[in-house]
């Protein structure tokens, strides 16, 4: 009976609520002259080909950091495993991070399925997680609101419908189609839409769908023309956007405007669409610089991942150092003594702002605000700031 | 040397006719009993989850291996088990009563591919599985009010008779038991009529045939079965995923299983497990292995896609009959020491194919 109790108390989640009185005094993964910390990428599956950007930036921020003589002391050292874009290796990644590492955070990791499956193991475990790449507004909810999982990635429902909201009476749009990628992030950008366009009094004038990997577009366009539509949202990420706008061109369908959404407005898209993808409009959810930006930021950390992996970063990149930074800043204001929860208190009296944001922000609910969007627009291949971030 | 002296027809049948054989199986099952009093709870969820795959490739093994259907489709009956198990235990159904229902399900949802499966084989029969899991990812993205949509659905935590099953430690007790549970099933049932017509449909349709097999009732059966076994696993991933979203089950995951078959060997339920062990430690391998070469090679992704390539294509190469092969080789080697003979195992001209993959 002894052992049953103990075997009840012992993974279960329990322990947690039943209390801080029984945690050790100083949290997993902090020692006094080293923080360990994890972070789980897609390196062998289909999103493998962005990772080392991501991976590098983040390496590259934390090795800034140690070298000026780490946080409190303490060197900062990070465990990179894969998670194949597939849950179950995610699972496993993490167990391995939480039980056998004993990491103090995750940072930075990436894929929707993957971390859908993996935070509420991860907080349940005392585990803090920073920054996962992930539809915020879910993890939350997959995280049942705790307080150890930090979001900085804007929602794309609440984005779409700012932008729109402003975007509808400023076009005067009357006939709006929506394209949308069959899953979540269709489903989000489509949660944005739809009130968009209750608020102004209208309807979506037509919809059409497509499965991730698709590369032939003519329905789905063909279908927008037959509805007449002025506008379209195209919730299409890099290829598939290039693919939207080459069949509007193609069809030489000149008065319409197409609007993507944050993944569909990176500079990859510009510079794979070339002359296709010109007059394309995109929701920015952060400042984009080329590689011969002034900015004195973006400059400074170009120059120091080329010098350290001879690559021009690009934005996943710039945005994976943003986070990590932000990280580091909540691990300074958590003082000395580190634990998840005065991680915590540090993370919420953060502010954070960079050559990446918008406008200084900090955590409301653990979510990363405000959320400022601009509008951009394909010119001469590159994009172009239509508007101020509002 | 052994030879063995029966002395009743019974005696032909034992699973484990030799003492040797008795004490060291049970001595690993000792083993395996005893491993969480030793183990730190991260080797456990390890465990925990190869003991699932096992499963799932015996599931496979009984369609592929021994009824010799193939299927490129069997992460689709994990999905089916996953979801059913996770829906009915939302919907109040205790873990114990579940478990088995979400086997059904996806025993059902077997049958249903079985019937026009049947029609089919070979290369047809593995595009027919392939459509289907296609349809399944699709409908289990598209029915939110059942399975969550793409935003996926939370699993209730296991219990049973009021404990708390979802400590590493007490998960990986239910997966050893099921593991063994369905493992005794299917030897059992291998070796009675029904698994011999199995074996029969496999090796020759037409003589099953004259000898009086329904063939095609058979086929429909191992159907179903392998769904069922498949469904029981899915049901088990289901709480070690935690959250089920549709990315889970793609096709990565049936290619891994229908890998563990051949890797471990057709025609083998030891060869299903040996293959699982292999696969499901692959990606912990190739990371440990990383450590150990040069930073600008570590940092190449795709290496794990490379060696999973290497692995299989080597043993497609060197060992045709898989790790049950080469396990039933060594065993041969020691068994019968300073007499080897290197031509034991060549293969020699047959008529009778049914005994070969024994």
């Amino acid at each position: 009976m002894k052992l049953n109790r103990r075997q009840m108390l012992a993974g279960s989640a329990a322990t947690l609520t039943l209390g801080a009185s029984l945690r050790p005094a100083r949290a997993a993964g902090v020692h006094s002259d080293e923080i360990v910390i994890g972070t789980h990428l897609d390196l062998s599956g289909p999103a493998a080909a962005g990772m080392p950007a991501l991976r590098n930036a983040t390496e590259l921020a934390l090795a800034e950091a140690n070298a000026a003589g780490g946080v409190h002391g303490r060197q900062i050292r990070l465990i990179v495993e894969d998670n194949g874009s597939q849950p179950q290796l995610a699972v496993r990644a993490v167990q391995k991070l939480i039980r056998s590492d004993e990491v103090f955070a995750l940072l930075n990791p990436f894929g929707s399925g993957t971390n859908a499956a993996t935070i509420g193991q991860a907080v349940q475990a005392g585990t803090v997680v920073f920054a996962p790449w992930a539809a915020s507004s879910v993890m939350h909810q997959v995280a049942g609101g705790s307080d150890l999982l930090f979001t900085t990635v804007q929602n794309y429902n609440t984005t779409m419908n700012r932008a729109l909201a402003r975007l509808l009476p400023e076009w005067g749009v009357e006939r709006l189609g929506g394209i949308y990628m069959e899953g979540p992030f269709g489903d989000l950008i489509h949660a944005g839409v739809t009130p968009a366009l209750e608020a102004a009094g209208l309807t979506e004038a037509a919809t059409a769908a497509y499965r991730p990997g698709d590369i032939d577009f003519s329905s789905q366009v063909a279908r927008m023309r037959a509805a007449n539509v002025d506008t379209i949202v195209a919730a299409t990420i890099t290829r598939e956007t290039v693919g939207v706008m080459a069949e509007v061109k193609r069809l030489g369908w000149d008065d319409v405007r197409v609007l993507t959404a944050i993944p569909g407005r990176s500079t990859v898209v510009a510079r794979l669409g070339g002359a296709d993808t010109e007059g394309l409009y995109g929701v920015g959810g952060w400042r984009l610089h080329s590689a011969d930006t002034t900015d004195p930021g973006a400059r400074a950390f170009m120059d120091a991942y080329q010098a350290a992996y001879g690559d021009i970063p690009d934005e996943n990149a710039a945005n994976a150092y943003s986070y990590t930074k932000w990280f580091l800043a909540s691990l300074e204001a958590a003082g000395a003594d580190l634990t998840a929860e005065s991680f915590t208190e540090g993370a919420r009296q953060t502010r954070h702002s960079d050559f990446t944001t918008y406008a200084e922000a900090g955590f409301e609910n653990n979510h990363a605000m405000p959320e400022l969007v601009s509008i951009d627009r394909i010119e001469g291949g590159a994009w172009v700031p239509q508007t101020e971030p509002f | 040397m052994r030879f063995d002296y029966h002395t009743a027809y019974r005696q032909g049948f034992a699973l484990l006719p030799h003492t040797s054989d008795r004490v060291l199986y049970g001595l690993l099952i000792a083993l395996l009993l005893a491993v969480p009093f030793f183990a730190s709870t991260y080797l456990l969820g390890e465990l925990g989850y190869v003991l699932i795959l096992c499963i799932a490739a015996m599931g496979l093994m009984v369609l592929t291996g021994f009824t010799g259907q193939v299927s490129l489709g069997h992460a689709s009956f994990v999905a089916i088990g996953a979801y059913a198990h996770a829906w009915l235990m939302t919907q109040g159904l205790p873990f114990a009563l579940s478990l088995p229902l979400a086997a059904l399900i996806s025993a059902g949802a077997g049958l249903v591919v079985g019937i026009p499966a049947i029609r089919v084989s070979g290369l047809y029969l593995a595009m027919v599985t392939l459509a289907f899991s296609i349809v399944v990812e699709q409908v289990i993205g598209l029915w939110r009010g059942v399975t969550g949509g793409f935003m996926g659905m939370l699993v209730p935590n296991p219990e049973l008779l009021g404990l708390s099953l979802s400590s590493p430690r007490a998960f990986y007790y239910v997966c050893l038991f099921f593991a063994l549970a369905v493992l005794l099933a299917l030897l059992n049932l291998m070796r009675s009529g029904i698994g011999r017509a199995f074996v029969g449909v496999r090796d020759s349709e037409a003589a099953a045939y004259a000898l009086g097999i329904p063939v095609k009732r058979v086929k429909v059966g191992a159907f179903g079965l392998s769904a069922g076994v498949t469904g029981l696993a899915g049901a088990l991933m289901a709480h070690h995923i935690g959250y089920l979203t549709p990315d889970a089950f793609t096709l990565l995951l049936s290619l891994d299983l229908v890998l563990m078959v051949v890797i471990g060997g057709m025609g083998s339920l030891r060869g299903a497990i040996l293959g699982a062990i292999l696969i499901s430690l692959l990606p912990r391998a190739v990371a440990a292995l990383k450590a150990l070469l040069p930073e600008a090679m570590a940092r190449q992704s795709g290496m794990e896609i490379f060696v999973a390539g290497a692995v299989l294509a080597f043993f497609v190469l060197f060992e045709p009959m898989g790790l049950n092969g080469r396990w039933l080789k060594l065993r041969a080697l020691l068994e019968s020491f300073p007499l080897y003979r290197r031509d034991t195992f060549r293969r020699q001209k047959s008529y009778m194919r049914s005994e070969r993959n024994r």
